[in-house]
């Protein structure tokens, strides 16, 4: 049974239709990466997928969770949001709290685990990405290397099912942006389940073992990553992976 | 200059500061409590609601102060009175403090309902968007990750309106409430030492807006840093 399954997911903002009706459906383990041209729906994919988007209509199915997007109530977002985490491109770590803060407020107010047992697993999270030393300090004293693995370590501190990441990379500078890969690899490694919105190629051909290209609110190509990215059959592809390497 | 004018004015015309601080400080209370309804009618982009509501800010801040206080001053009255029918006529005078503190406190709800939305929009939505995905419920959300940074972005605004507030009581004395411009007025019209009594005044609006803008710019940095480090 496929752990998460999305049906015919529908977005529009304003009359403008964002999302075509995208089909996915992924099973533990698997890393998936989104890849595709800027404005093609990638964003509000992920985000409705944890319901920070609210979509128009579809249906989602996690494990034995099953929702109907046209109409969700607060209740079930909450459950499903609950069971999913999400690591964003800018971080998006909370500025009034420490390192060991970012980490704690979710298990804490989101999960209702107590304040030591949080802050213990906080604790082995901030080690595992090396960042111990760090867990008094606030976001703003922090580089954007070290706020990225802090929002992974806020992320795999929850226990989630599935993790979305939505180019976690693309806010870093260059010679950052290893260390963060190595993280998610790890992570997929120990076999978390994880989609991977991203622009670098070399890192879906090493993490992801599904690829999906998306163009104009569709999918346009889902497969393995020798399929998609090495084997490309399709001329929009082709095209876009000729111009995104062109920019490496 | 009639020094000693001005020596035994300024005592007098302290001692109907508690009437400009009154008018200034409930004003700016009742405002906040009103501007945080009016930023989250708008914010939440309700149908009907917050067209009228955002229509009403432009209103109360493209109006002079001046002229709203007078609106209310001769509006309020009849409007209340054609609400309460069985008045009989002259039955509705309403005292011209409770006025006074209406206007300001419109006006104040105007200004910082502004501010309060600027101050929210200055917390990044991403952050909001983070705590709902660790699981916080949207309210806890606000309270726990956006609230406590917006007040801070919050406070030199306020600040700025509140001494506007403090300032613009001088007008109130058109409608017959004795502050300190008032009182200068009636000190300096038996004498004609208008010059004196103005001096008075300068000092003492001065004084009190230097001292609050010290203690709000104090309370700014405290809450910064029980927020932030
Ligand atoms: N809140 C919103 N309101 C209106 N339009 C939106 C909103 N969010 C996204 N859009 C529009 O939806 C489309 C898809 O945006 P999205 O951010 O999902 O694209 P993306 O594939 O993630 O792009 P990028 O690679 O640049 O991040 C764009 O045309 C965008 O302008
Ligand atoms: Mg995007």
């Amino acid at each position: 049974m496929a752990l998460l399954q999305v049906d015919n997911l529908k977005k529009s903002f304003n009359n403008k239709t964002v999302l075509k009706g995208v089909n996915l459906q992924i099973d533990k383990g698997d890393v998936v990466a989104i890849i595709g041209p800027s404005g093609s729906g990638k964003t509000t994919f992920l985000k409705s997928i944890n319901l920070l988007e609210q979509p128009d209509s579809g249906t989602l199915k996690l494990n034995d969770d099953q929702l109907d997007f046209s109409k969700v109530t607060p209740a079930e977002k909450l459950k499903i949001r609950r069971k999913i985490a999400m690591v964003f491109q800018n971080y998006a770590l909370f500025k009034n709290k420490t390192a060991l803060e970012n980490i704690t407020e979710g298990l804490i107010y989101g999960r209702n685990v107590s304040k030591d047992q949080a802050t213990q697993r906080a604790n082995k999270e901030l080690a595992a990405v090396g960042l111990l030393d760090k867990q008094d300090f606030y976001p703003a004293q922090l580089s954007g290397g070290q706020q990225q693995r802090i929002g992974i370590a806020r992320a795999t501190a929850l226990d989630p099912e599935i993790i979305l990441f939505d180019e976690p990379t693309s806010a870093l500078d260059p010679e950052l942006v290893g260390t963060v890969v190595d993280d998610i690899d790890k992570l997929a490694r120990n076999g978390q389940t994880m989609i991977v919105v991203t622009h670098l190629i070399s890192f879906a051909r090493r993490v992801a073992n599904k690829v999906i290209f998306f163009e104009d609110g569709n999918v346009l190509a889902f497969g393995s990553p020798e399929d998609i990215l090495d084997h490309p059959k399709n001329e929009r592809i082709k095209q876009f992976l000729s111009a995104i390497s062109k920019d490496h | 200059m009639d020094f000693n004018f001005m020596i035994n004015s300024f005592p007098k015309l302290l001692s109907v500061l508690p009437i400009t601080l009154f008018i200034s400080i409930l004003g700016a209370l009742l405002g906040l409590v009103l501007a945080v309804g009016v930023a989250i009618g708008r914010e939440k982009r309700i149908p009907v609601l917050s067209p009228i509501l955002s229509l009403l800010v432009s209103l109360f801040r493209g109006i002079p102060i001046i002229v709203q206080i007078y609106i209310v001053y001769y509006g309020l009255p009849r409007l209340l009175y054609y609400f309460v029918q069985h008045g009989k006529g002259s039955g509705l005078v309403l005292p011209s403090m409770l006025i006074g503190v209406v206007a300001f406190a419109l006006n104040a709800a105007a200004n910082l309902s502004e501010s309060i939305r600027s101050a929210y929009h200055s917390v990044d939505r991403s952050q909001y968007d983070a705590a709902i995905a660790v699981g916080l419920t949207p309210y806890e959300a606000v309270k726990r990750i956006v609230f406590p940074q917006l007040v801070p972005n919050f406070i030199p605004n306020f600040s700025n309106i509140f001494l506007d507030l403090i300032k613009d009581t001088a007008l109130v004395y058109n409608i017959g409430i004795i502050e300190v411009m008032g009182k200068a007025n009636i000190l300096a019209s038996f004498g004609f030492n208008y010059l004196e009594a103005y001096l008075d005044a300068l000092v003492i609006y001065l004084v009190v807006c230097f001292i609050f803008a010290k203690l709000l710019l104090i309370l700014e940095a405290k809450i910064k840093q029980r927020v932030f480090a």
